[in-house]
């Protein structure tokens, strides 16, 4: 390891990704690209974590509980990043969990959904919203919160 | 400094100006320490970033209409025309270049933008950080010859909401 990077803390960011996520290869290319499945996703941003000096951990899964049963069982990490696909209308129980832990977390939606005139429940409790940039909003998320933390910037909401 | 150069795929030096808004002062607390943040942020990402501060409309105009010919992306703070900078909007729309809008605080992307329906993109909340975020998105992008790259001929290479008409 470089010796410039001694100094900086090495965070731990846990990756969600939730509903309708792991169909991601054969959604619709005009809204979510060319990116070819969930896994190539998660080893994307994993790998940008390496050069962020950051340990990424990816969870997914179709089911809510196992999102809010994740959060709850598991106090390490020092923020999250969530795309919760199809909970961005109504996980109330999964932005729920998020607030409880008490730490950061930034949400990444593929499409600009304020584009279609919805509202994502998730903003209201999240440190940082990104929309429309497909998979490349991932690793700009996770700069901007490594930087963040990095800072003693990244708060969570109430 | 992480080493963000090494999150692109490609190396074209894009050129990316950043507008900040009326009522975005504050926040910046000193406007030209906050382009020297940008430029090391530029170079860290090799791209080429442009900052104007304007707290007037009409100034942020005519730095669209002057810059958009030799610029790749936009990233707009709109401040305290979020709600009511039709003008603006529009002229980002004309522009026919990639736009992010950015906002410090999460309080700010409530139901009252007007740019949000237009915009390619929203990065939002993080602070300062958020310009980051967006300029690392926004380079990711327009590197992918599927997405916002300017020669990009897939039939993907459009986002979501964003109007067919972009670049042509």
């Amino acid at each position: 390891m470089p010796a410039a990077h001694l100094d900086t803390p090495a965070w731990r960011v846990a990756l969600l990704n939730g509903l309708n996520m792991t169909n991601l290869g054969r959604r619709d290319k005009n809204v979510y690209g060319t990116i070819g499945s969930l896994q190539e996703l998660e080893s994307l941003v994993t790998e940008a974590g390496r050069h962020l000096d950051t340990h990424v951990l990816a969870y997914h899964s179709n089911h809510e509980g196992d999102l809010v049963d994740f959060i709850e069982s598991d106090d390490s990490f020092d923020a999250y990043l969530i795309n919760p696909g199809g909970l961005w209308a109504f996980g109330e129980p999964t932005r729920l969990a998020l607030r409880q832990s008490g730490k950061p977390f930034v949400e990444v939606h593929f499409a600009n959904i304020f584009a279609t005139g919805h509202r994502s429940t998730f903003t209201q409790s999240a440190a940082g919203t990104v929309m429309g940039f497909r998979h490349h909003g991932y690793l700009g998320a996770l700069t901007a919160l490594v930087a963040a933390l990095d800072a003693g910037a990244a708060q969570a909401r109430s | 400094m992480r080493n963000l150069g090494q999150l692109r795929r490609g190396d074209t030096r894009w050129k990316i100006a950043v507008l900040s808004g009326p009522n975005t002062a504050p926040l910046l607390r000193s406007v030209p320490d906050f382009s020297d943040q940008l430029e090391s942020w530029g170079q860290a990402l090799k791209v080429q970033v442009q900052h104007t501060h304007s707290n007037h409309e009409g100034q942020l105009l005519e730095f669209i209409h002057s810059s958009c010919a030799d610029t790749h992306g936009y990233l707009v703070n709109p401040g305290g025309l979020t709600a009511v900078g039709e003008s603006l909007r529009h002229c980002l729309k004309d522009a026919k270049r990639p736009c992010v809008e950015v906002h410090w605080d999460n309080a700010e992307l409530g139901d009252q933008s007007i740019f949000a329906p237009s915009v390619t993109t929203i990065f939002s909340g993080l602070g300062h950080f958020s310009v980051l975020g967006a300029l690392t998105s926004l380079a990711l992008a327009l590197d992918d010859a599927d997405f916002l790259h300017p020669q990009g001929t897939s039939e993907f290479n459009r986002a979501h909401g964003t109007p067919r008409s972009l670049y042509q």
